[in-house]
Protein backbone atom coordinates (compact mmCIF):
# COMPACT_ATOMS: atom_id res chain seq x y z
CA UNK A 1 0.00 0.00 0.00
CA UNK A 2 1.13 3.13 -0.93
CA UNK A 3 1.47 6.05 1.84
CA UNK A 4 -0.45 8.54 -0.33
CA UNK A 5 -3.08 6.32 0.27
CA UNK A 6 -3.76 7.91 3.83
CA UNK A 7 -6.27 10.08 2.87
CA UNK A 8 -8.39 7.83 1.80
CA UNK A 9 -7.93 6.09 5.03
CA UNK A 10 -8.55 9.56 6.56
CA UNK A 11 -11.87 10.00 4.84
CA UNK A 12 -12.99 6.51 6.10
CA UNK A 13 -12.10 7.45 9.58
CA UNK A 14 -13.74 10.86 9.46
CA UNK A 15 -16.65 9.28 8.11
CA UNK A 16 -17.15 6.81 11.28
CA UNK A 17 -16.02 9.60 13.81
CA UNK A 18 -18.66 12.03 12.40
CA UNK A 19 -21.86 9.22 12.22
CA UNK A 20 -20.39 7.60 15.61
CA UNK A 21 -20.29 11.00 17.22
CA UNK A 22 -23.70 11.99 15.57
CA UNK A 23 -21.93 15.56 14.56
CA UNK A 24 -23.86 15.18 11.90
CA UNK A 25 -26.89 12.56 11.19
CA UNK A 26 -25.17 9.39 10.06
CA UNK A 27 -26.85 9.37 6.34
CA UNK A 28 -25.55 13.14 5.96
CA UNK A 29 -22.52 12.05 7.70
CA UNK A 30 -21.91 8.92 4.85
CA UNK A 31 -22.78 11.04 1.93
CA UNK A 32 -20.09 13.83 3.51
CA UNK A 33 -17.49 10.78 3.43
CA UNK A 34 -18.54 9.82 -0.35
CA UNK A 35 -17.93 13.48 -1.37
CA UNK A 36 -14.56 13.41 -0.05
CA UNK A 37 -13.78 10.25 -1.49
CA UNK A 38 -15.60 10.44 -4.93
CA UNK A 39 -13.14 14.11 -4.68
CA UNK A 40 -9.87 12.75 -3.53
CA UNK A 41 -10.32 9.40 -5.86
CA UNK A 42 -11.39 11.01 -9.42
CA UNK A 43 -8.46 13.58 -8.57
CA UNK A 44 -6.25 11.53 -7.17
CA UNK A 45 -6.53 9.36 -9.96
CA UNK A 46 -7.30 6.34 -8.13
CA UNK A 47 -10.62 5.73 -9.72
CA UNK A 48 -12.76 7.45 -12.73
CA UNK A 49 -16.10 9.32 -12.46
CA UNK A 50 -17.37 6.79 -14.49
CA UNK A 51 -16.23 3.96 -12.35
CA UNK A 52 -17.14 5.96 -9.14
CA UNK A 53 -21.31 4.97 -10.73
CA UNK A 54 -20.30 1.34 -10.30
CA UNK A 55 -20.21 1.78 -6.61
CA UNK A 56 -23.49 2.45 -6.12
CA UNK A 57 -24.78 -1.01 -5.68
CA UNK A 58 -28.19 -1.10 -7.42
CA UNK A 59 -29.32 -4.26 -6.06
CA UNK A 60 -28.81 -3.96 -2.53
CA UNK A 61 -30.87 -0.49 -2.93
CA UNK A 62 -33.58 -2.14 -4.78
CA UNK A 63 -33.89 -5.10 -2.42
CA UNK A 64 -33.89 -2.41 0.94
CA UNK A 65 -36.41 -0.10 -1.07
CA UNK A 66 -38.39 -3.19 -1.93
CA UNK A 67 -38.88 -4.67 1.64
CA UNK A 68 -39.54 -1.08 3.23
CA UNK A 69 -42.42 -0.66 0.64
CA UNK A 70 -43.75 -4.18 1.66
CA UNK A 71 -43.59 -3.45 5.06
CA UNK A 72 -45.05 -0.15 5.45
CA UNK A 73 -47.81 -0.74 2.99
CA UNK A 74 -48.47 -3.81 5.67
CA UNK A 75 -48.10 -1.32 8.18
CA UNK A 76 -50.53 0.70 7.45
CA UNK A 77 -53.34 -1.72 7.22
CA UNK A 78 -52.70 -2.39 10.92
CA UNK A 79 -52.08 -6.40 10.38
CA UNK A 80 -48.78 -6.22 13.17
CA UNK A 81 -51.10 -4.41 15.23
CA UNK A 82 -53.92 -7.05 14.80
CA UNK A 83 -51.35 -10.09 15.30
CA UNK A 84 -49.55 -8.49 18.36
CA UNK A 85 -52.93 -8.20 19.77
CA UNK A 86 -54.30 -11.44 19.00
CA UNK A 87 -51.41 -12.99 20.23
CA UNK A 88 -51.43 -11.17 23.57
CA UNK A 89 -55.06 -12.13 24.36
CA UNK A 90 -54.64 -15.79 23.37
CA UNK A 91 -51.55 -15.95 26.12
CA UNK A 92 -53.99 -14.40 28.99
CA UNK A 93 -53.38 -12.32 31.91
CA UNK A 94 -50.59 -13.59 33.39
CA UNK A 95 -47.15 -11.48 33.68
CA UNK A 96 -44.95 -14.29 33.40
CA UNK A 97 -46.53 -15.83 30.25
CA UNK A 98 -47.01 -12.33 28.79
CA UNK A 99 -43.16 -11.98 29.08
CA UNK A 100 -42.49 -15.47 27.71
CA UNK A 101 -44.91 -14.59 24.69
CA UNK A 102 -43.80 -11.14 24.18
CA UNK A 103 -40.00 -12.20 24.07
CA UNK A 104 -41.24 -14.97 20.87
CA UNK A 105 -43.20 -12.68 19.29
CA UNK A 106 -40.31 -9.96 19.54
CA UNK A 107 -38.35 -12.22 17.93
CA UNK A 108 -40.29 -13.37 15.10
CA UNK A 109 -41.71 -10.03 13.99
CA UNK A 110 -37.98 -9.05 13.84
CA UNK A 111 -37.32 -12.16 11.37
CA UNK A 112 -39.34 -10.19 8.29
CA UNK A 113 -39.65 -6.95 9.96
CA UNK A 114 -36.95 -4.32 10.04
CA UNK A 115 -35.89 -3.54 13.80
CA UNK A 116 -38.04 -0.22 14.49
CA UNK A 117 -41.27 -1.80 12.61
CA UNK A 118 -41.26 -4.91 14.62
CA UNK A 119 -40.20 -2.50 17.77
CA UNK A 120 -43.37 -0.48 16.44
CA UNK A 121 -45.47 -3.35 16.77
CA UNK A 122 -44.50 -4.81 20.24
CA UNK A 123 -43.66 -1.60 22.38
CA UNK A 124 -46.95 0.18 21.71
CA UNK A 125 -48.68 -3.41 22.92
CA UNK A 126 -46.42 -4.00 25.75
CA UNK A 127 -46.64 -0.88 27.07
CA UNK A 128 -50.50 -0.50 27.02
CA UNK A 129 -51.16 -3.95 28.31
CA UNK A 130 -48.52 -4.13 31.09
CA UNK A 131 -49.78 -0.66 32.45
CA UNK A 132 -53.34 -1.93 32.03
CA UNK A 133 -53.04 -4.75 33.95
CA UNK A 134 -50.67 -2.87 36.41
CA UNK A 135 -47.27 -4.54 35.62
CA UNK A 136 -44.02 -2.98 35.56
CA UNK A 137 -43.49 -2.41 31.50
CA UNK A 138 -39.73 -2.10 31.86
CA UNK A 139 -38.49 -5.56 31.83
CA UNK A 140 -41.40 -6.17 28.58
CA UNK A 141 -39.83 -3.30 26.70
CA UNK A 142 -36.10 -4.07 27.11
CA UNK A 143 -36.74 -7.68 26.58
CA UNK A 144 -38.63 -7.09 23.51
CA UNK A 145 -35.63 -4.69 22.31
CA UNK A 146 -33.08 -7.42 22.95
CA UNK A 147 -35.15 -10.03 21.39
CA UNK A 148 -35.87 -8.05 18.31
CA UNK A 149 -31.67 -7.17 17.80
CA UNK A 150 -31.61 -11.14 17.68
CA UNK A 151 -34.53 -11.96 15.93
CA UNK A 152 -33.17 -10.37 12.22
CA UNK A 153 -30.15 -13.14 12.52
CA UNK A 154 -31.65 -16.11 11.33
CA UNK A 155 -33.16 -14.95 7.51
CA UNK A 156 -31.74 -12.44 4.60
CA UNK A 157 -33.88 -9.59 5.16
CA UNK A 158 -34.12 -10.04 8.63
CA UNK A 159 -32.22 -6.76 9.10
CA UNK A 160 -30.02 -4.51 6.37
CA UNK A 161 -26.79 -5.70 7.79
CA UNK A 162 -28.14 -9.25 6.44
CA UNK A 163 -29.23 -8.16 2.93
CA UNK A 164 -25.45 -6.21 2.71
CA UNK A 165 -23.77 -9.64 3.67
CA UNK A 166 -25.98 -12.07 2.17
CA UNK A 167 -25.99 -10.35 -1.37
CA UNK A 168 -22.43 -9.83 -1.44
CA UNK A 169 -21.80 -13.93 -0.30
CA UNK A 170 -24.21 -15.23 -3.12
CA UNK A 171 -26.30 -16.45 -0.61
CA UNK A 172 -30.34 -17.19 -1.66
CA UNK A 173 -32.88 -16.75 0.80
CA UNK A 174 -33.54 -20.46 1.65
CA UNK A 175 -29.75 -21.01 1.99
CA UNK A 176 -29.03 -18.17 4.14
CA UNK A 177 -31.84 -19.44 6.53
CA UNK A 178 -30.17 -23.35 6.24
CA UNK A 179 -26.81 -21.65 7.66
CA UNK A 180 -28.48 -19.31 10.23
CA UNK A 181 -31.86 -20.10 11.51
CA UNK A 182 -31.42 -23.25 13.37
CA UNK A 183 -28.75 -21.40 15.16
CA UNK A 184 -31.37 -18.14 15.77
CA UNK A 185 -34.40 -20.15 17.14
CA UNK A 186 -31.86 -21.91 19.66
CA UNK A 187 -31.28 -18.12 20.68
CA UNK A 188 -34.72 -17.30 20.70
CA UNK A 189 -35.03 -20.27 23.92
CA UNK A 190 -31.83 -19.38 25.81
CA UNK A 191 -31.73 -15.30 25.40
CA UNK A 192 -35.56 -15.72 27.22
CA UNK A 193 -34.49 -18.06 29.82
CA UNK A 194 -31.75 -15.36 30.77
CA UNK A 195 -33.88 -12.79 30.25
CA UNK A 196 -36.61 -14.17 32.18
CA UNK A 197 -34.15 -15.58 34.74
CA UNK A 198 -32.56 -12.24 35.20
CA UNK A 199 -36.59 -9.92 35.28
CA UNK A 200 -38.25 -12.93 37.32
CA UNK A 201 -38.53 -11.05 40.42
CA UNK A 202 -40.04 -7.73 38.46
CA UNK A 203 -42.62 -9.88 36.85
CA UNK A 204 -45.18 -10.32 39.42
CA UNK A 205 -48.84 -9.34 39.80
CA UNK A 206 -52.24 -10.65 40.37
CA UNK A 207 -53.67 -11.30 36.42
CA UNK A 208 -56.53 -9.01 36.08
CA UNK A 209 -59.17 -10.18 33.80
CA UNK A 210 -59.74 -7.11 30.44
CA UNK A 211 -62.00 -7.97 27.07
CA UNK A 212 -60.68 -5.96 24.47
CA UNK A 213 -61.92 -6.48 20.65
CA UNK A 214 -58.92 -6.87 18.66
CA UNK A 215 -60.62 -6.14 15.04
CA UNK A 216 -61.65 -2.56 16.52
CA UNK A 217 -58.07 -1.01 16.24
CA UNK A 218 -58.73 -1.87 11.99
CA UNK A 219 -60.02 0.66 10.19
CA UNK A 220 -60.00 -1.59 7.10
CA UNK A 221 -60.35 -5.03 6.95
CA UNK A 222 -59.62 -5.42 3.66
CA UNK A 223 -56.40 -3.70 3.74
CA UNK A 224 -55.68 -6.00 6.34
CA UNK A 225 -56.34 -9.40 3.75
CA UNK A 226 -54.47 -7.75 0.75
CA UNK A 227 -51.60 -7.20 3.31
CA UNK A 228 -51.25 -10.42 4.43
CA UNK A 229 -51.56 -11.81 0.94
CA UNK A 230 -48.52 -10.03 -0.33
CA UNK A 231 -46.78 -10.78 3.21
CA UNK A 232 -47.72 -14.22 2.21
CA UNK A 233 -46.42 -13.96 -1.57
CA UNK A 234 -43.08 -12.43 -0.49
CA UNK A 235 -41.97 -15.11 1.80
CA UNK A 236 -43.37 -17.72 -0.68
CA UNK A 237 -41.44 -16.14 -3.65
CA UNK A 238 -38.04 -15.91 -1.43
CA UNK A 239 -38.34 -19.20 -0.55
CA UNK A 240 -38.71 -20.62 -4.22
CA UNK A 241 -36.69 -18.12 -5.53
CA UNK A 242 -33.84 -20.61 -6.34
CA UNK A 243 -36.55 -23.18 -8.26
CA UNK A 244 -38.19 -19.93 -10.25
CA UNK A 245 -34.98 -18.04 -10.87
CA UNK A 246 -36.01 -15.21 -9.07
CA UNK A 247 -33.62 -12.75 -7.40
CA UNK A 248 -34.35 -11.80 -3.43
CA UNK A 249 -34.31 -8.38 -4.89
CA UNK A 250 -36.73 -8.61 -7.87
CA UNK A 251 -39.26 -10.63 -5.81
CA UNK A 252 -38.78 -7.58 -3.31
CA UNK A 253 -39.95 -4.72 -5.44
CA UNK A 254 -42.33 -6.90 -7.53
CA UNK A 255 -44.04 -7.59 -4.20
CA UNK A 256 -43.42 -3.59 -3.35
CA UNK A 257 -44.93 -2.62 -7.03
CA UNK A 258 -48.01 -4.85 -6.22
CA UNK A 259 -48.51 -3.76 -3.01
CA UNK A 260 -48.11 -0.22 -3.38
CA UNK A 261 -51.22 -0.79 -6.76
CA UNK A 262 -53.60 -2.76 -4.31
CA UNK A 263 -53.20 -0.90 -1.18
CA UNK A 264 -55.10 2.64 -2.26
CA UNK A 265 -53.20 3.67 0.06
CA UNK A 266 -51.50 7.55 -1.58
CA UNK A 267 -47.91 6.54 -2.85
CA UNK A 268 -46.42 10.01 -1.76
CA UNK A 269 -47.55 9.00 2.09
CA UNK A 270 -45.82 5.42 1.53
CA UNK A 271 -42.73 7.17 -0.22
CA UNK A 272 -42.37 9.85 3.13
CA UNK A 273 -42.68 7.32 5.55
CA UNK A 274 -39.79 4.99 4.06
CA UNK A 275 -36.17 5.12 5.84
CA UNK A 276 -34.41 7.27 3.74
CA UNK A 277 -31.80 7.80 6.37
CA UNK A 278 -30.64 4.07 6.31
CA UNK A 279 -30.99 3.77 2.78
CA UNK A 280 -28.78 6.69 1.95
CA UNK A 281 -26.04 6.08 4.64
CA UNK A 282 -25.74 2.01 3.09
CA UNK A 283 -25.05 4.49 -0.59
CA UNK A 284 -23.02 7.00 1.36
CA UNK A 285 -20.80 4.49 3.32
CA UNK A 286 -20.65 1.86 0.56
CA UNK A 287 -19.26 4.24 -1.57
CA UNK A 288 -16.45 5.29 0.98
CA UNK A 289 -15.75 1.51 1.66
CA UNK A 290 -15.67 0.76 -2.28
CA UNK A 291 -13.07 3.72 -2.55
CA UNK A 292 -10.89 2.44 0.38
CA UNK A 293 -11.26 -0.80 -1.66
CA UNK A 294 -9.21 0.43 -4.12
CA UNK A 295 -6.20 1.76 -2.14
CA UNK A 296 -5.44 -1.91 -0.90
CA UNK A 297 -5.75 -1.70 2.97
CA UNK A 298 -8.37 -3.44 2.85
CA UNK A 299 -6.70 -6.42 0.99
CA UNK A 300 -3.81 -5.65 3.64
CA UNK A 301 -6.67 -6.03 6.56
CA UNK A 302 -7.42 -9.33 4.58
CA UNK A 303 -4.01 -10.32 5.02
CA UNK A 304 -3.33 -10.01 8.54
CA UNK A 305 -6.71 -11.96 9.37
CA UNK A 306 -5.19 -14.76 7.12
CA UNK A 307 -1.43 -14.32 8.81
CA UNK A 308 -2.97 -14.37 11.99
CA UNK A 309 -5.17 -17.21 11.69
CA UNK A 310 -2.88 -19.15 9.67
CA UNK A 311 -5.32 -19.70 7.14
CA UNK A 312 -7.05 -21.80 9.94
CA UNK A 313 -11.15 -21.49 9.11
CA UNK A 314 -11.92 -22.53 12.18
CA UNK A 315 -9.81 -19.44 13.62
CA UNK A 316 -10.81 -17.16 10.82
CA UNK A 317 -14.43 -17.99 11.68
CA UNK A 318 -14.34 -17.26 15.34
CA UNK A 319 -12.03 -14.11 14.90
CA UNK A 320 -14.86 -12.47 12.21
CA UNK A 321 -17.63 -13.58 15.13
CA UNK A 322 -15.80 -11.78 18.24
CA UNK A 323 -14.00 -9.34 15.78
CA UNK A 324 -17.46 -7.99 13.87
CA UNK A 325 -19.27 -8.50 17.16
CA UNK A 326 -16.80 -6.33 19.20
CA UNK A 327 -17.21 -3.68 16.49
CA UNK A 328 -21.10 -3.45 16.41
CA UNK A 329 -20.59 -2.65 20.06
CA UNK A 330 -19.45 0.90 19.17
CA UNK A 331 -19.76 1.46 15.45
CA UNK A 332 -23.49 1.00 13.52
CA UNK A 333 -23.96 -3.04 12.52
CA UNK A 334 -24.55 -1.82 8.32
CA UNK A 335 -21.00 0.13 8.86
CA UNK A 336 -19.00 -2.93 10.04
CA UNK A 337 -21.05 -5.26 7.60
CA UNK A 338 -20.05 -2.95 4.65
CA UNK A 339 -16.32 -2.82 5.74
CA UNK A 340 -16.11 -6.30 6.44
CA UNK A 341 -17.45 -7.65 3.20
CA UNK A 342 -15.02 -6.74 0.88
CA UNK A 343 -12.52 -8.07 3.58
CA UNK A 344 -13.90 -11.89 3.87
CA UNK A 345 -14.18 -11.78 0.02
CA UNK A 346 -10.45 -10.81 -0.20
CA UNK A 347 -9.63 -13.93 2.05
CA UNK A 348 -7.57 -17.07 0.17
CA UNK A 349 -10.06 -19.66 1.38
CA UNK A 350 -11.96 -21.94 -0.65
CA UNK A 351 -15.02 -22.30 1.89
CA UNK A 352 -16.24 -18.94 3.19
CA UNK A 353 -19.46 -20.00 3.91
CA UNK A 354 -18.97 -20.71 7.93
CA UNK A 355 -16.85 -17.04 7.71
CA UNK A 356 -20.26 -15.29 6.11
CA UNK A 357 -22.07 -16.86 8.21
CA UNK A 358 -19.95 -15.86 11.30
CA UNK A 359 -20.01 -11.82 10.34
CA UNK A 360 -24.03 -12.38 10.05
CA UNK A 361 -23.81 -13.75 13.52
CA UNK A 362 -21.45 -11.23 14.93
CA UNK A 363 -22.90 -7.97 13.27
CA UNK A 364 -26.39 -9.30 14.34
CA UNK A 365 -25.49 -10.32 18.36
CA UNK A 366 -22.68 -7.41 18.63
CA UNK A 367 -25.24 -4.16 18.19
CA UNK A 368 -27.18 -5.16 21.40
CA UNK A 369 -24.66 -5.25 23.83
CA UNK A 370 -24.71 -1.19 24.99
CA UNK A 371 -28.20 1.09 24.98
CA UNK A 372 -26.18 3.22 22.13
CA UNK A 373 -24.92 0.38 19.72
CA UNK A 374 -28.68 -0.65 19.27
CA UNK A 375 -31.25 1.43 17.80
CA UNK A 376 -34.34 -0.90 19.18
CA UNK A 377 -32.51 -0.32 22.76
CA UNK A 378 -32.53 3.86 22.10
CA UNK A 379 -36.37 3.44 20.75
CA UNK A 380 -36.76 1.54 24.08
CA UNK A 381 -35.41 3.87 26.06
CA UNK A 382 -37.22 6.94 24.57
CA UNK A 383 -40.69 5.04 25.06
CA UNK A 384 -39.99 4.47 28.84
CA UNK A 385 -39.14 8.09 29.23
CA UNK A 386 -42.40 9.35 27.15
CA UNK A 387 -44.04 7.37 29.13
CA UNK A 388 -42.52 8.98 32.78
CA UNK A 389 -40.94 5.37 33.30
CA UNK A 390 -37.32 6.39 35.18
CA UNK A 391 -35.00 3.00 34.24
CA UNK A 392 -31.40 2.98 35.41
CA UNK A 393 -28.70 3.32 31.86
CA UNK A 394 -26.43 0.37 33.66
CA UNK A 395 -28.78 -2.09 34.39
CA UNK A 396 -29.42 -1.83 30.87
CA UNK A 397 -25.98 -2.12 29.80
CA UNK A 398 -25.57 -4.98 32.42
CA UNK A 399 -28.12 -7.11 30.88
CA UNK A 400 -26.92 -6.21 27.24
CA UNK A 401 -23.68 -7.05 27.90
CA UNK A 402 -24.11 -10.80 29.55
CA UNK A 403 -26.98 -11.49 26.74
CA UNK A 404 -24.73 -10.60 23.56
CA UNK A 405 -21.69 -12.53 25.48
CA UNK A 406 -22.85 -15.67 25.93
CA UNK A 407 -24.97 -15.40 22.82
CA UNK A 408 -21.87 -14.73 20.78
CA UNK A 409 -19.94 -17.52 22.75
CA UNK A 410 -23.58 -19.81 22.16
CA UNK A 411 -22.94 -18.27 18.34
CA UNK A 412 -19.31 -19.79 18.25
CA UNK A 413 -20.28 -23.65 19.43
CA UNK A 414 -22.88 -23.34 16.60
CA UNK A 415 -20.90 -22.55 14.15
CA UNK A 416 -17.78 -24.69 14.90
CA UNK A 417 -20.44 -27.77 14.77
CA UNK A 418 -22.69 -26.64 12.27
CA UNK A 419 -19.72 -26.65 9.36
CA UNK A 420 -17.87 -29.11 10.63
CA UNK A 421 -14.80 -27.07 11.23
CA UNK A 422 -13.07 -29.37 14.42
CA UNK A 423 -12.72 -32.28 12.04
CA UNK B 1 -16.82 11.61 32.59
CA UNK B 2 -19.96 9.57 33.15
CA UNK B 3 -21.81 12.52 33.37
CA UNK B 4 -20.96 13.38 29.68
CA UNK B 5 -21.36 9.62 28.88
CA UNK B 6 -25.04 10.15 29.97
CA UNK B 7 -25.54 13.41 28.55
CA UNK B 8 -24.40 11.91 25.14
CA UNK B 9 -26.47 9.04 25.13
CA UNK B 10 -29.41 11.54 26.38
CA UNK B 11 -29.02 13.34 23.14
CA UNK B 12 -28.44 10.29 20.74
CA UNK B 13 -31.75 8.77 22.18
CA UNK B 14 -34.06 11.87 22.11
CA UNK B 15 -33.02 12.65 18.23
CA UNK B 16 -33.30 8.92 17.47
CA UNK B 17 -36.31 9.02 19.20
CA UNK B 18 -38.12 12.10 17.44
CA UNK B 19 -38.42 10.46 14.45
CA UNK B 20 -40.23 7.65 16.14
CA UNK B 21 -42.89 9.19 18.49
CA UNK B 22 -45.50 9.98 15.90
CA UNK B 23 -45.86 6.67 14.52
CA UNK B 24 -45.63 4.96 18.32
CA UNK B 25 -47.95 7.67 19.45
CA UNK B 26 -50.35 6.36 17.18
CA UNK B 27 -49.78 2.89 17.56
CA UNK B 28 -50.72 3.31 21.08
CA UNK B 29 -53.91 4.99 20.51
CA UNK B 30 -55.10 2.22 18.25
CA UNK B 31 -54.32 0.23 21.04
CA UNK B 32 -56.01 1.62 23.59
CA UNK B 33 -58.67 1.65 21.48
CA UNK B 34 -59.38 -1.82 20.92
CA UNK B 35 -58.88 -2.41 25.01
CA UNK B 36 -61.75 0.75 25.76
CA UNK B 37 -59.84 3.37 26.52
CA UNK B 38 -60.20 6.10 23.36
CA UNK B 39 -58.59 9.08 23.20
CA UNK B 40 -58.69 12.75 22.07
CA UNK B 41 -56.47 15.16 20.99
CA UNK B 42 -57.42 18.75 21.45
CA UNK B 43 -55.62 22.05 20.12
CA UNK B 44 -55.47 24.82 22.60
CA UNK B 45 -54.68 28.55 21.60
CA UNK B 46 -52.84 30.71 24.19
CA UNK B 47 -55.64 32.88 25.15
CA UNK B 48 -55.15 36.88 24.19
CA UNK B 49 -54.17 39.18 27.11
CA UNK B 50 -50.79 36.61 28.39
CA UNK B 51 -48.23 37.69 26.32
CA UNK B 52 -44.65 36.82 27.61
CA UNK B 53 -46.17 33.44 29.26
CA UNK B 54 -45.27 31.66 26.32
CA UNK B 55 -43.19 29.20 27.78
CA UNK B 56 -45.43 28.88 30.76
CA UNK B 57 -48.13 28.04 28.08
CA UNK B 58 -46.52 25.70 26.68
CA UNK B 59 -45.16 23.95 29.75
CA UNK B 60 -49.02 23.05 30.55
CA UNK B 61 -48.69 20.25 27.83
CA UNK B 62 -46.78 18.02 30.21
CA UNK B 63 -47.96 19.28 33.68
CA UNK B 64 -49.24 16.92 35.84
CA UNK B 65 -51.43 18.98 37.95
CA UNK B 66 -52.92 20.76 35.07
CA UNK B 67 -53.90 17.35 33.34
CA UNK B 68 -55.73 16.28 35.99
CA UNK B 69 -57.58 18.72 36.14
CA UNK B 70 -58.43 18.51 32.74
CA UNK B 71 -59.19 14.97 33.58
CA UNK B 72 -61.88 16.59 36.28
CA UNK B 73 -63.01 18.75 33.95
CA UNK B 74 -63.79 15.76 31.49
CA UNK B 75 -65.70 13.46 34.13
CA UNK B 76 -67.37 16.65 35.04
CA UNK B 77 -69.18 16.99 31.57
CA UNK B 78 -69.47 12.76 30.68
CA UNK B 79 -71.32 12.80 33.91
CA UNK B 80 -73.38 15.94 32.98
CA UNK B 81 -74.50 14.52 29.14
CA UNK B 82 -74.97 10.77 31.20
CA UNK B 83 -77.81 12.77 33.59
CA UNK B 84 -79.41 15.09 30.63
CA UNK B 85 -79.52 11.71 28.65
CA UNK B 86 -81.17 10.11 31.91
CA UNK B 87 -83.62 12.84 32.05
CA UNK B 88 -84.32 12.97 28.27
CA UNK B 89 -84.93 8.99 28.66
Amino acid sequence: MDSSYLIYVLVYLLTIFLALSETLPVSVSALVGALFMAWFGINGGLFTYEEAFSFIDLKLTILLLGIMIVVEVASRSGIFRLISLYTTKLVGNSPRKLFITLCFLSAAASLFLSDIAAFLMVSATAVTISKFLGYDPRPFLISAALMINLGGTGVLIGSVSNMIIGLNAGMSFTEFAEYLLPCELSLWVLTTAILYFYFRDRLQGTPREIQYDVWASIEDRGAVFRSALILGALIIFFVMGDTIGAPTEAVAIGCAVIALATSGYDPRDVFSRLDWETIFFVIGFLFVVRGLERTGVLQEFSSWIMGLASGSVLIITVLMLFLSGIVSIFLANIAVALTFVPTVKLLDVANKKPIWSALVLGTNLGGATMPVSSVVLVMALGVLKQEGISIDLGEVTRIGFITSMIQMVYAAIYLIFYFRLVI
Amino acid sequence: MASKVSDWVERIKDRKFKHFKESYEHEKEKIEEAMGKPRITITVEMPEGYRGQEKDFRELETDKEFLDEVEKLVKKELERKRKNRHSEE
